[in-house]
């Protein structure tokens, strides 16, 4: 038996690998729900952005690709989906990520073209997608904040059409005009703090994975950022604030994720234990 | 092609490139490096064209260029001429490789050196006076007020001189004194310059690492979560986008695909594990040592 036990620090992990997928997959193949608790951190993003004031827009900074595609993605969708249920306009950047803004168009044309093309929202008017910037990120935020820093900053959108053109465009002209930041990115700049928060007060939120969350959390507390999703989970709870009775309408890619996630994580938490049961089984048998 | 077979076959490419990649899990394979070096080449020729279309052609390229042409008109506007300037600071990197003129490519370096000095001493006031301010926190307090949004107000709750001691929030009050218990510990665990050896010291500091330890297992927690999420990200795509996609050229199969194809690849995965064959090896030097046995390459 002893043997048994200690032999299950030994298991080939190639094991684990398929036991993983084979959990994460039935979710996908049988519809499941689980209950969500909304966290104050997420609630923090939700009720700031829903304090938008009309003639203000947002900024959202999207600078992800497929990398980190499973938890920025939905980060995104859920925000660009509450701006356009309460039409509040945004202007979309991306910083040091090439791939970035037609990630963010595809999701952004997938809301418009989709759940909300009765409202007809045309781009230029209700959005504008900016593109992307190559450069040291507190560059680009000394520069935003400058008097019309946007136009000096993005001389064109993401489609080649020059800023001055765009409806939206001719009363966002610089940090004044923006409400507030959402940074979406893997990691996103301690920088919108420093340069951006500090100085000028404009409120911050950020989209950030997993990983990156728990340096972050001690900005939340300190009232540096007005919240933060974290990774899957922070986009599917944002998704419940939306349609808190209406599970069929959560369409993010983090209301989709949740379910197999929360499977992998018992394989996971079940292949700790069973590994810790070989452990402590192997400092029996050195014992005797 | 049409534009439905051209989007069936990108999500082809796209499914087997993932699988192809995620063969690495059984072991390492001549495919898997094939596809890796595709995409790192990808990346970066793409990365190239965007910075060019997107940033030097619109911000510098184009500025530049239209100044020499009002010059030679004779309009006015001649002064963006002046950016070809920033491609002569540019160009001062190169005289790194140049043992006569590495002179020159100081001059560059000296310009950053201070731009970067300037940039981070302000960047960490910014950034860390606020954290040191929400370090001091009440221990006894009310709920937090944040009403005056966007203004702080007190986000870790009213201290009980101001709420009074009939209105303290215990749940608030216990989490502030952990805050401020886990500073005090983890500070005095990396503080250096007195003994350990007295109980008080040496307690608190104990204490502060198996704070630290409790805050790397939040760490690794979260780590699992992303990597998870990357994954999750592909079985999606999988399962949502390329599982039901042979719908439009077999009808009849479309509503079992999924349900044939992940028996199948667990079957096939399980057959595989079960002969046994090859070690599971290590990501780096295990795997270039196996592939160079599999080639019959001899390293000299």
């Amino acid at each position: 038996m002893l043997d048994f036990l200690i032999n299950l620090q030994k298991i080939d992990r190639r094991w684990v690998y398929l036991f993983v997928f084979a959990a994460c997959t039935f979710p996908f193949a049988v519809k499941i729900w689980l209950p969500l608790y909304t966290s104050p951190e997420t609630r923090g993003v939700y009720e700031t952005v829903d304090k938008c004031p009309p003639d203000k827009v947002v900024l959202v900074d999207s600078s992800w690709d497929a990398g980190s595609m499973g938890e920025n993605k939905g980060q995104v969708e859920v925000v660009f989906d509450h701006m356009l249920r309460n039409g509040t306009k945004f202007i979309v950047t991306a910083q040091n990520v090439p791939l970035a803004p037609q990630f963010s168009e595809a999701a952004i044309e997938a809301l418009v073209n989709g759940k909300y093309k009765d409202r007809h929202y045309k781009y230029g008017e209700q959005w504008v997608n900016l593109g992307v910037t190559i450069a040291a990120d507190y560059i680009i935020m000394q520069q935003i904040a400058q008097k019309d820093g946007l136009h000096r900053q993005y001389p064109k959108d993401y489609r080649g059409t020059p800023v001055g053109q765009l409806p939206l465009m001719k009363t966002a002209r610089d940090l004044s005009d923006i409400y507030m930041i959402h940074a979406v990115t893997y990691t996103p700049s301690e920088n919108w703090l420093a340069f951006i928060h500090g100085p000028y007060g404009t409120p911050i939120t950020f989209g950030c994975a997993g990983i990156q969350s728990t340096t972050y959390y001690r900005y939340v507390t300190s009232g540096q950022i007005n919240g933060m999703l974290v990774g899957i989970r922070g986009s599917a709870e944002y998704d419940a604030m939306l349609y808190p009775n209406d599970m069929k309408a959560r369409k993010s890619l983090g209301s989709r994720l949740i379910v197999p996630l929360a499977f992998g994580h018992v394989v996971i938490i079940l292949a700790i234990v069973i590994g810790n049961i070989g452990y402590f089984a192997g400092g029996r048998r050195r014992m005797q | 092609m049409s534009g439905a077979g051209a989007d069936s076959l990108y999500l082809w490419l796209a499914a087997l490139i993932t699988l192809g990649i995620y063969s690495f899990l059984y072991s390492d394979n001549r495919m898997y490096r094939v596809l890796l070096h595709t995409m790192i080449g990808l990346g970066v020729g793409y990365s190239f064209l965007i910075t060019w279309k997107q940033v030097l052609g619109p911000m510098w390229w184009d500025p530049m260029t239209s100044g020499f042409w009002d010059i030679f008109n004779h309009h006015s506007g001649g002064l963006n001429a002046l950016w070809i300037l920033v491609a002569f600071l540019g160009l001062l990197w190169y005289f790194q490789f140049s043992r006569k003129y590495l002179w020159l490519s100081r001059i560059v370096i000296g310009l950053f050196l201070g731009v970067g000095a300037g940039i981070v001493f302000k960047q960490q006031f910014l950034l860390n006076m606020p954290q040191v301010t929400d370090s001091f926190r009440p221990l006894l307090s009310g709920p937090p007020d944040v009403k005056n949004f966007p203004l702080p107000g007190y986000p870790n709750g009213v201290p009980v001189d101001i709420v009074g001691l009939g209105h303290i929030d215990p749940v608030q009050s216990l989490n502030n004194i952990i805050y401020v218990v886990t500073i005090v510990a983890v500070m005095v665990y990396f503080f250096f310059s007195f003994s350990h050896d007295r109980k008080a010291i040496a307690g608190t500091a104990r204490l502060g690492r198996w704070l630290l330890m409790i805050s790397f297992g939040a760490f690794f927690g979260n780590t699992i979560m992303t990597r998870m999420g990357v994954f999750l990200q592909r079985l999606q795509f999988l399962s949502d986008d390329w599982a039901p996609s042979p719908l439009t050229l077999f009808d009849r199969l479309i509503p079992g695909l999924l349900y044939v194809l992940v028996p199948s690849v667990l079957a096939a995965a399980a057959y595989l594990l079960g002969r046994g064959a090859p070690e599971a090896q290590g990501p780096a030097e295990g795997g270039s040592a196996q592939s160079t046995e599999q080639s019959g390459e001899v390293s000299t």
